[in-house]
């Protein structure tokens, strides 16, 4: 639990483990409250450029 | 009546017979007034006899009658008898059927309880293991769940925590000629303050990095910058390629002229106090360092030349060639 809770705090993300076809949850910024729905196809991008373009949306 | 009848007269007859018979004889015996008297007290006394007798013969009537009656008492007293033997000896049949009946169900309700007691302990067992296997199929979907979720963070993010002597956060999906290639660094925490056990490759300002991390307990934002870090050091290693399409730029610009390098040298030298707060000798050590990095700044510089620094940087290392 703790180190579920440790990588939610690092990548602000919580997933959507329900369908497996998509990578999509919330990310949660924590100082301003703010919550942002995303969700990426992995049929149109390679995994790289998904991890990527997730962390980037992490970091704004 | 009739029966007494026959019988009367015939003592009757023998009577008078018997009275004829003493007649005779006393009238054949010597001394007549004597016998007169005789045969008259016998005669008397036959009478009285007789009399008795008759009274007699009634009340054996009447006793014989009462007789009659008190057997056909007894008769129905022991049929009466008869009949309450029959019946205590009923009851008692039934009373000693009840009583072996409540033998039984007695026998029945002690075998039920310890039946009872049984099945309870069976059931208070049941329902451990019950609970027990509850708490471990609660557990073991708490655990499968925790452990789907941080797989989905280790495939989309590329992210991976591990627990040891200190924490290690290795990433993957930085270098895109080879994703798979991990980087991480290893921190550990104690007395208040975080230190960098391993970090690979290396990053040069990680002891900056972590001064910062130290001001501001910020571990969540640092290991998101460690990974910029880690990009753009995977990144610094692709200049190579590119270095060589401008090789004849890098040569120009070591012709510098002499006293352009001294000026910058000296900014060079303010800047670096300035930032680190260093000694004066520490700063011509790292002036020194910096010399002896010259030649592979040199190859570095042309694919960043916009960039002021290493323009500086540049100037710099061309004092030894000169």
């Amino acid at each position: 639990m703790a180190m579920l809770s440790f990588y939610a705090s690092v990548t602000n993300i919580i997933p959507d483990l329900d369908d497996k076809s998509k990578i999509s949850g919330h990310i949660v910024d924590r100082d301003t409250k703010a919550v942002q729905n995303f969700e990426l196809n992995p049929a149109k991008q390679t995994s790289f450029d998904l991890c990527n373009t997730l962390w980037k949306t992490i970091d704004m | 009546m009739a029966d007494s009848i026959p019988r009367w007269d015939v003592a009757k007859k023998v009577e008078e017979q018997r009275l004829r018979g003493e007649i005779l004889e006393a009238a054949q015996t010597p001394g007549i007034h004597d016998f007169i008297n005789s045969i008259r007290k016998s005669m008397e006394s036959t009478l009285q006899t007789s009399q008795q007798c008759v009274e007699n013969q009634v009340e054996l009537g009447k006793l014989k009658a009462k007789l009659r009656e008190e057997e056909d008492a007894l008769v129905k007293a022991i049929a009466k008898k008869t009949r309450k033997e029959a019946k205590k000896m009923a009851l008692m049949e039934s009373l000693s059927s009840s009583r072996a009946r409540a033998d039984k169900l007695k026998r029945i309700l002690q075998d039920q309880r310890e039946r009872k007691e049984k099945y309870s302990a069976v059931i208070a067992q049941q329902c451990r293991d019950l609970t027990a296997a509850e708490d471990k199929n609660t557990r073991n979907k708490d655990v499968g769940q925790v452990q789907e979720a941080i797989s989905w963070y280790n495939m989309a993010l590329g992210f991976r925590i591990n627990c040891g002597h200190g924490i290690k956060f290795t990433f993957t999906n930085i270098n895109p000629k080879n994703p798979k290639e991990e980087f991480s660094f290893t921190i550990h925490h104690s007395n208040d303050t975080y230190t960098v056990l391993d970090c690979e490759p290396r990053i040069y300002t990680i002891s900056q990095l972590v001064q910062e991390l130290n001001k501001t307990n910020g571990l969540f934002k640092f290991v998101r910058t460690m990974r910029e870090r880690f990009l753009e050091a995977a990144a610094s290693g692709l200049a190579p390629q590119s270095a060589y399409n401008q090789q004849e730029a890098s040569v120009i610009t070591i012709s510098a002229p002499v006293s352009l390098t001294s000026s910058f040298e000296n900014s060079e030298s303010r800047t670096e106090e300035s930032q680190l707060g260093m000694k004066p000798e520490e700063v011509k050590r790292v002036s020194k360092k910096l010399h002896e990095r010259g030649g592979e700044e040199t190859i570095f510089s042309p694919g960043s030349a916009s960039v002021p620094r290493r323009s500086t940087r540049l100037m710099y290392s061309s004092g030894p060639r000169t």
